[in-house]
């Protein structure tokens, strides 16, 4: 009957909130776990519409405008590497131009030796790891034989 | 929480006792400071989601309209660009432009109808309207569009290919989107 009476001790009062935080960290975890993959996923997005327009300069274009040249190397072309992600600069962000916004996450595009395929790599920096990612399609210089 | 019957100087209701001050003050404390954080954690990660989800659907509607871009260029008989859809609707004859905000495509479909699919950038936002065989017409609206940087339209004919570039600002990023593409009839 005593021990029904009784009220928290503060160690148990300090067991929840322990409790609490792991949760509240978990939670967190959980979230940015969440928030990260849903980035990667517009990065990877992005990449594919890239290599699309890739593919379409390269297998369409005058040969002095396309991507890469005779051997399969980046012709100059602004194209070929860049940046995937241009975050909002707020420290300058008085207005919206693009000057205003960061370049972050590099990417290059490659043609693979026997131009089969374009391959789109990203270098993505999470959490203090870096991470390289790579974006693959395969490509058909046919007409009417691409795989998009 | 503080129990009443706690009275210091009775050893045999020692285990009944509630908290102290101090205790009670530490606890309320503890209390305050991880439900505040908490709080002030969901609030920031509600608004931070609901741009970024906010973000990702506009994206996702421009990624949507350049595709649909490219594929009715693809399977265009003939397309022209205009200035805009005044120019279009004044003169739907003429030969067109070399660049201009209104591109027009017409692919002829197995019944031998013609359908018509025309695109738009209209004062920060992309238009496109599809007029099927039976007259009815579908709109894609794109909000938040704006011309690229140093680009007075949108489409153009450079490069020997049907291009269109255009950016969105989102309140997280600016993306600049790029679409080209060649008729099937022209490889």
């Amino acid at each position: 009957m005593k021990r029904l009476e009784q009220a928290f001790s503060l160690v148990e009062v300090l067991a929840a909130l322990s409790v609490l935080t792991i949760g509240a960290l978990a939670t967190t975890s959980v979230w940015r776990l969440a928030d990260y993959q849903a980035f990667v996923t517009r990065l990877d997005d992005r990449a594919a519409r890239l290599l699309r327009e890739c593919y379409e300069r390269e297998t369409f274009s005058p040969t002095a405008y396309k991507p890469f040249d005779r051997d399969g190397n980046p012709a100059g072309e602004t194209l070929t590497q860049g940046y995937l992600y241009h975050p909002w600069n707020k420290a300058s962000a008085l207005d919206s131009s693009p000057r205003n916004y960061a370049d972050d996450v590099p990417y290059t595009i490659s043609l693979s030796p026997d131009r089969t395929r374009l391959v789109l790599q990203y270098v993505l920096n999470h959490s203090g790891t870096t991470e390289a990612r790579q974006v693959t399609r395969a490509i058909d210089f046919l007409p009417g034989g691409e795989e998009w | 929480m503080v129990n009443p019957a706690r009275n210091g100087n009775e050893p045999g209701w020692a285990g009944q006792a509630g908290f102290s001050l101090v205790e009670m003050l530490a606890a309320l404390l503890g209390v305050v400071v991880v439900f505040g954080a908490a709080t002030g954690f969901m609030l920031t990660a509600f608004l931070r989601q609901r741009a970024v989800l906010q973000a990702t659907h506009l994206e996702a509607l421009h990624s949507n309209f350049a595709l649909t871009i490219a594929q009715a260029v693809k399977v265009a008989d003939r397309f022209r660009l205009y200035p805009d859809r005044a120019t279009y609707l004044s003169s739907p004859e003429s030969l067109g432009t070399a660049r201009g905000n209104l591109l027009v495509c017409w692919a002829r479909v197995e019944s031998g109808s013609t359908v018509e699919a025309d695109f738009e950038f209209t004062g920060g936002e992309l238009v496109g309207h599809r007029t099927a065989p039976n007259g009815i017409v579908s709109i894609n609206v794109c909000p938040q569009a704006r011309l690229a940087a140093g680009s007075g339209q949108v489409f153009d004919l450079s490069l020997g290919l049907v291009q269109g570039q255009w950016e969105l600002t989102t309140s997280q990023d600016w993306v600049p989107f790029r679409v080209c593409a060649m008729p099937l009839m022209m490889r």
